[in-house]
């Protein structure tokens, strides 16, 4: 061992630990933040999907500029999920939430803001998680739902929507649009899907590079479904699947005009006063097991919903409509009649067209307790259904009137599988006989699939706009439709700054004017959102920046008074200080 | 070369010092491990000095955009989320090695600690200690690392922690050290049951020292070699786990994080792929580089099985 040679002790000192424990100071100690914040948010970012994760983080250092404190945290959706749900609008440090995002829209054509915004929709058994209250736009939106007259309906929303714009409760970020890529080959792909009314339509798909009589298609959602029973969920997952096996009394015509047509219904007709209104069946519809379709189901899946013991999340909407069985009757095997204790928009724009109507003869032996287990709702195995006249049918899934056929589960492909039903009782325009839904994770891997040829169509929640320029012409064509939807970063109205104000200065030196500071917070958080800088950089481009709850597409939309909210910390701040904040 | 030869002859005390002399002198690739490491630990020092941009600067998100090529403002372009990519790099080099080098020394002391008395206590301590390590060696540690952080995350609402900059970082580093001793611990252990029958060393008991000097002055130094070996594996190992908790969605959103950059980036390799790369590029070479050092050490402390 020569003399000259450093100890291993001298050599790590020197160079080693000491040069890398230099770099520990400036990790630990940041630089420091703002002198005092005004109040603190915890801003929850569900880790699902990295768009929505950036700009909400981008929001909310933005926020930060305004002296607030912003706690952020990627958490599951669970977790969000879980404390939103609490009965008394707990803040995050109560147990609930200061502020998350999310993407959000009616699940109906016709906008039903009371759905998700009226006091009667709080949770738990609501979805008004944020505790929207406010006089004015709790009369708007009951004004609309109630009233039969479309001259006055359209007032109220015009109402809502200007009520929403000035007081800000919850923050719109962006409506975008649905950006899907196809196969090249596909033609009669003329919608987007919009759960649970819209979903994929393979039976006016033609694919002109097919030859031979037996076509096959393939669809690609994200996540694979809870449960395949309509009444048990309305989410994309699911209604991508059970979607092309039922149908509903009315459906819409097409993704263009929106327009609810005739379905199982071949006509509906109601009073003056909205309040009676008799459906006329469609005669001639025939069950996938043969049996003919009457009255009697319809009743059957009215029934089964308004009983609280199936537990259905249609179960709220139609005991607002009908309030009880009392408002129904059957007059013929294909009349019902129907008298509502009270006019509601819901009938129309949900009950018609967005439940699927289920086949009393095949479930009705099927008890609450089974419904979600049983081989309708998971589709891996077999039941046998006798129809009314001694026939027996084997069922590999669910039984509708619809134009496909369950045909289980394909575990080689990991696809739910269906055939085109021959005796569906509409025209079909497609030459696809065989179609498959498959769950594909993640943006890259879902244009992987259509590269292969893997699938010919996928859901718009892929968000493939960031790489479009990716998609080469000779297998993908890119179609963007309307989507009918919004972003929002959604507040928490309970909280003591943004949502009541008693927390803010202004509030505590005269609580009469809190609700009004929370209202310039609020409008100062809008302004701190860059909105066109999200669009442009995050989303490619394919959206128009966000305002109130209401499709920017839609005609109800009043774009003269909604004009888009500018990104500007100035003004922001001067609001802040209108709240009582002060700034050096 | 013959030296060496002589300087561990089982009979002799065997070499303490000069074990990274050694390596830099003999094994090609300790050199070139340690000139990786140096160039991470460089960067990880001066490298801010060099950006004007702070860590977490978004301001291109509302100048030249997201993923932008390259520019004199911006030398290796911005990211999906508007941040500068070189600055992101340099960054996360502290982060990189604060988490490899606080991971391990947690690690190492305990591993040490727990090791050095297991093989010197042998018997039951022996037994006891060895499955409580085993036990370390076969929980899974990432799915209990991702639940604690959460757990931890929510705990610490209200509380003066939440203060703590960096705090979920901390906890990952904490964790990555506290689930990464076993493996040193049993290195220990396994030097200690060797050296503590050499014959210098009972030659010190009978000289009258103490247990513990004996452990300190005598058995610890010799069983450093081999240590230091799985330690500077460990800060590549440490460095890898936390880029890959990042990468899952679950790291420090406060901290610069190669992992959580390939997080958000890997989505738009195709756009842009500099954003993914070049992340990916920096854990590899300082993965690489501590895994090379451990490998030039190793060669070091084992000449003959090298020759051999």
């Amino acid at each position: 061992m020569s003399n000259n040679q450093p100890t291993r002790r001298e050599f790590l000192q020197r160079v080693g630990i000491g040069a890398a424990a230099m770099t520990v100071p400036t990790v630990i100690w940041s630089p420091a933040h703002a002198a005092e914040p005004h109040f603190k948010i915890y801003l929850t970012i569900f880790n699902n999907q990295q768009t929505r994760m950036i700009w909400t983080d981008l929001i909310g250092k933005n926020i930060a500029e305004l002296g607030v404190e912003v706690v952020t945290s990627y958490v599951p959706p669970s977790e969000v999920i879980s404390r939103r749900a609490n009965e008394t609008g707990a803040t995050y440090t109560e147990g609930g939430f200061d502020m998350y995002s999310e993407r959000i829209y009616y699940s109906t054509m016709m906008p039903l803001p009371d759905v998700l915004f009226s006091k009667a929709a709080f949770p738990p058994f609501g979805k008004n998680f944020y505790r929207v209250e406010d006089d004015i736009l709790e009369q708007a939106m009951e004004t609309y739902s109630s009233s039969p007259d479309p001259q006055k309906r359209a007032e109220a929303l015009k109402t809502f929507e200007h009520r929403w714009y000035d007081i800000q409760p919850l923050h719109m970020v962006f409506y975008p649009e649905d950006v899907i890529a196809i196969n090249p080959d596909l033609e009669g792909f003329d919608a987007t899907t919009y759960n649970p009314v819209f979903f994929p339509r393979p039976e006016n798909w033609t694919i002109t590079s097919a030859t031979g009589p037996d076509v096959s298609a393939a669809f690609a959602c994200w996540q694979p479904p809870t449960t395949l029973v309509p009444m048990y969920s309305s989410g994309y997952n699911e209604s991508n699947i059970f979607g092309p096996v039922y149908n509903s009394l009315m459906e819409y015509d097409s993704w263009e005009t929106k327009k609810a047509v005739p379905a199982l219904a071949e006509s509906v007709t109601a009073s003056e006063d909205g309040l009676v209104w008799t459906i006329k069946l469609r005669e001639g519809v025939k069950w996938h097991s043969g049996e003919e379709f009457t009255a009697d189901d319809v009743i059957y899946t009215w029934d089964t919903i308004l009983d609280p013991a199936y537990a259905s999340v249609q179960n709220s909407p139609l005991v607002s409509t009908f309030g009880s069985k009392e408002a129904y009757e059957k007059v013929s095997p294909y009349e019902i009649k129907v008298t509502l204790p009270k006019y509601s928009i819901l009938f129309e724009g949900l009950v018609l067209t967005s439940i699927s109507i289920m086949p009393k003869h095949a479930y009705a032996s099927i008890g609450p307790e089974e419904f979600r287990k049983h081989t309708i709702s998971t589709w891996t195995s077999g039941f046998t259904v006798t129809t009314s006249d001694g026939r027996t049918y084997e069922a590999k899934g669910a039984v509708g009137t619809g134009p496909w056929i369950p045909a289980g589960f394909d575990a080689m492909r990991k696809a739910y599988r269906m055939v085109k039903n021959p005796d569906y009782w509409k025209e079909t325009t497609g030459n696809v006989t065989e179609f498959f839904v498959v769950n594909i994770q993640g943006a890259d891997a879902v244009l992987s699939a259509l590269k292969a040829g893997e699938i010919d169509a996928h859901d718009p929640m892929y968000d493939i706009g960031t790489l479009v320029s990716t998609i080469e012409e000779d297998w993908g064509k890119v179609l963007t439709f309307d989507s009918y939807k919004w972003q929002q970063t959604c507040l928490n109205l309970k909280h003591p700054v943004f949502g009541t104000g008693v927390d803010t200065p202004l509030g505590k030196q005269d609580p009469s004017r809190a609700a009004e500071a929370a209202v310039y917070v609020r409008q100062a958080i809008s302004h701190a959102i860059p909105r066109e800088q999200i669009i442009k950089n995050l989303i490619a481009g394919y959206g128009k920046p966000g305002t109130v709850p209401m499709p920017v597409t839609a005609e109800e939309y009043d774009h003269d008074y909604l004009k888009p909210i500018p990104y500007d910390l100035d003004l922001a701040k001067s609001l802040m200080e209108k709240a009582g904040y002060k700034y050096a | 070369m013959t030296s060496m030869n002589d300087s561990i002859d089982p009979v002799a005390r065997p070499a303490r010092f000069g074990l990274f002399g050694r390596c830099l002198r003999t094994s090609m690739t300790g050199r070139v491990g340690f000139g990786l490491v140096m160039f991470v630990v460089i960067v990880a020092i001066f490298g801010p000095l060099l950006t004007p941009y702070a860590p977490k600067d978004q301001s291109a998100m509302y100048a030249v955009g997201a993923n932008a090529r390259p520019s004199a403002d911006h030398w290796l372009g911005t990211d999906r989320l508007g941040y500068d990519i070189l600055t992101q790099l340099l960054y996360g080099a502290r982060t990189a090695l604060v988490v490899g080098l606080g991971a391990v020394l947690i690690s190492g002391c305990a591993g040490i600690l727990i090791g050095g008395i297991a093989g010197y206590r042998g018997g039951w301590t022996d037994e006891v200690l060895m499955r409580f390590a085993e036990f370390f060696l076969v929980v899974p540690i990432f799915i209990i690392i991702l639940a604690v952080v959460r757990v931890l995350s929510k705990a610490v609402t209200g509380t003066a922690f939440e203060t703590m900059p960096y705090f979920n970082l901390t906890v990952i580093i904490l964790m990555i050290g506290l689930f990464g001793w076993a493996p040193i611990a049993r290195m220990t252990r396994g030097e200690f049951l060797r050296i503590k029958t050499l014959e210098f060393v009972q030659a010190a008991r009978c000289g009258g020292q103490s247990g513990r000097q004996i452990v300190l002055s005598e058995i610890l130094p010799n069983a450093f070699p081999s240590i230091v070996v799985l330690i500077a594996l460990e800060i590549g190992g440490a460095i890898l786990a936390e880029a890959m908790i990042s990468f899952l969605g679950f790291g420090d959103p406060n901290a610069v994080s190669w992992g959580q950059m390939l997080y958000f980036n890997y989505q738009s390799l195709k756009i842009w792929p500099m954003a993914s790369l070049a992340p990916g590029f920096m854990i590899f070479i300082t993965v690489l580089g501590f895994n090379l050092l451990a490998d030039g050490l190793s060669d070091a402390a084992n000449p003959r099985a090298r020759r051999r």
